[in-house]
């Protein structure tokens, strides 16, 4: 029974706009799409995964892809983290100048970036120069087309995604309680261990997720760095479509970097959950 | 209970000064606070209080001078080597810690073993009579119990010194009190030597041994909160503790330290020193006064006609308004049989005895 005076709640009228455009131009074409993998409408047959799943070359490439999405999270985070917080604690004309530095390269599109690189990356480039003159290598060390320098783009090109959400959680964190840790006898590393690093950690897996998923599902930039010597879930994905032709391929393909992206996310999901459940 | 004033030297703040951005904070300021005492610093914001205390925590460095605790100069030691305790205006409890974690933090900090570390969390926690919430988190707790967390967080690694930056300003005014009164036994019991800053001169008045009065990055006036409500040193003191009615005067006589004051034509007898004709502030408290018919004030009492304005009811008591003859404003407590019998615009003599008369220099004219 409704309650007298009690408002209908209409919020999800403002999602409507957001749900319709999903629904129409995305969800629906990538239903049946990923239907193909079923040899649908003809027939229901689940052989195409186990051709898939049968083929070691196919293990070769989940295996690239989650450790090229691997590294490249790590080495996200590995900068990213520290760098999130010499955002969130500069003051002024340093802090918009890290701001900017973040944001302006994200309007740099890919394909800039790529040959960017390979001026860099390449055996008379800059990085090689640079570690031949300071005596680590003797001969230039071999970056471009492999997966280091993947890597390296990757990195590049993904690391303002791990920088925002720590940096969002930074600014909310009370200067108070590194303060407190400190008077109640706790030196820099303990209140870093104890305090700091417990408290940005729902950054920390939103940064993750955010990396991981687009490392996974990335396209360009193994195409452009690498090329065909190293293959990923998403250049087989459009191999199947565009050279091969073969739409059961492609669509068994797409499901199952759909199936590791789902699991990325709901796993950060729960972690996050498990995390906001304890403060 | 280690008794007060044991070494009066304990905590010693020797000409600090302080400077954020050009701007001087703090102006090379003296204290000196007894072990165990229960000293506020009292002021508006911006008058440097709480600097002090984060200079004292470490939690800032000092400019100039030096912090001495205990016989050690502290002021250059980080604020994990200072064995201070802090609670914190909003308390700053770890939110992803239960109760029971944040009063062990300081213990664990130290390198203390966790059975030790337990019976010192128990005993806290009963102390702070919350036995049944150590397993909660800050986020469940009421206002009132998270300020009774942090006082034991900040008290269980036992700390040569507990500083307290307004631990009461986010609790309602009821409980505001009930938690003053359970703090200051608590510290006694303990023992503790206390530093508290507040802006609330009522909560300064209540809780403190003494009360160091803080205006522009300097000490105003230092003593017991008796001595500053009865004796304030300046026209600032006197401004921020309490209330008062002031009139403009001048000085016609002094004889051995008796002053005859001239008050909008009213002579008017006080104790001090003044040079005949200086211009001076006579200031009274409201309670310090007595109304009375023009003619029947009590003999050797001062006077001075006042009209009535109008009447305020505060539940105990009530005040009433006056204008003077120079248009002063004068707030007078009544006694509730003389409070329904004034009327409205009649003259009356305001009356006190010379020695509750306050008289500083300068009259504003």
């Amino acid at each position: 029974m409704k309650k007298q005076g009690e408002q209908k709640d209409r919020t999800w009228i403002l999602a409507a706009p957001g749900v319709g455009y999903l629904t129409v131009l995305y969800a629906l074409p990538l239903g049946l799409l990923l239907l193909a993998s079923f040899r649908l409408p003809e027939a229901f047959s689940i052989s195409a995964y186990i051709d898939f799943f049968g083929d070691p070359f196919n293990w070769y490439i989940i295996w690239n892809t989650l450790r090229s999405a691997l590294l490249t999270t790590a080495f996200c985070l590995l900068i990213g983290y520290p760098a999130a917080f010499a955002l969130a604690w500069s003051k002024g004309w340093l802090q918009s100048l890290f701001l900017i530095s973040l944001i302006l390269p994200l309007s740099v599109g890919i394909v800039v970036k790529a040959f960017a690189w390979t001026i860099v990356l390449r055996s008379d480039g800059v990085l090689n120069q640079a570690l031949m003159a300071l005596g680590l290598t003797s001969e230039p060390v071999r970056l471009i087309f492999t997966e280091t320098g993947l890597i390296f783009g990757a990195v590049n090109v993904f690391v303002p995604f791990m920088i925002m959400p720590v940096y969002s959680v930074i600014r909310l964190l009370d200067p108070r309680l590194a303060e407190a840790a400190r008077t109640l006898g706790a030196g820099p590393l303990y209140v870093f261990w104890k305090i700091i690093l417990p408290l940005t950690v729902p950054g920390i897996i939103a940064g993750i997720a955010f990396v991981f998923s687009l490392a996974l599902a990335m396209y360009v930039i193994p195409t452009l760095l690498v090329g065909e010597r190293f293959m990923t879930l998403s250049q087989q994905i459009a191999r199947s479509y565009l050279y091969l032709r073969n739409e059961t391929l492609g669509s068994t393909v797409a499901v199952v970097l759909l199936v590791f992206s789902l699991i990325v996310i709901v796993a950060s999901q729960w972690l996050a959950g498990k995390v906001r459940a304890n403060t | 209970m280690v008794p007060a004033f044991d070494d009066p030297h304990y905590l010693v703040a020797a000409s600090v000064s302080k400077s954020f951005q050009g701007t001087r904070v703090l102006e090379n300021l003296d204290l000196e606070i007894g072990k165990g005492e229960f000293v506020s610093l009292l002021g508006p914001s911006g008058c440097g209080k709480t600097t002090l205390l984060r200079m004292i925590a470490g939690l800032l460095a000092v400019d100039g001078g030096s912090i001495t605790l205990g016989g050690k100069v502290i002021s250059g030691l980080p604020p994990h080597r200072r064995n201070v305790g802090v609670v914190f205006q909003n308390y700053a409890l770890f939110p992803h810690l239960t109760v029971r974690e944040n009063i062990a933090f300081g213990l664990k900090a130290r390198g203390v073993s966790t059975s030790e570390a337990k019976a010192n969390v128990d005993r806290f926690l009963e102390l702070i009579k919350l036995p049944d919430i150590a397993e909660r988190f800050p986020s469940a707790l009421s206002g009132g119990q998270q300020q009774r967390v942090a006082v034991a967080r900040a008290l269980a690694p036992r700390p040569d010194i507990l500083l307290l930056d307004e631990p009461f300003s986010a609790l309602d005014r009821k409980l505001r009190e009930t938690m003053q009164i359970e703090l200051k036994s608590l510290l006694r019991d303990l023992g503790i030597t206390s530093v508290f800053v507040t802006h609330d001169q009522e909560e300064a008045l209540v809780m403190s041994d003494r009360i160091a009065v803080m205006n522009a990055g300097v000490i105003e006036q230092f003593g017991a909160p008796q001595d500053i409500y009865q004796f304030p040193g300046s026209r600032f003191v006197l401004d921020f503790i309490g209330s008062s009615s002031q009139l403009a005067g001048t000085v016609l006589a002094e004889t051995g330290g008796e002053l005859t004051i001239s008050v909008g034509g009213s002579e008017v007898r006080a104790a001090g020193r003044f040079v005949r004709g200086a211009p001076v502030t006579v200031a009274l408290r409201p309670e310090d006064m007595s109304i009375h018919l023009p003619g029947s004030a009590p003999e050797g009492h001062n006077t001075v006609p006042v009209v009535l304005r109008d009447r305020i009811y505060v539940g105990a008591r009530t005040q009433a308004h006056f204008t003077g003859s120079q248009g002063e404003s004068l707030a007078i407590d009544l006694s509730p049989d003389h409070a329904g019998r004034l009327d409205q615009g009649a003259t009356y003599a305001a009356a006190w005895s010379p020695e509750k008369t306050l008289i500083f220099p300068g009259n504003g004219q």
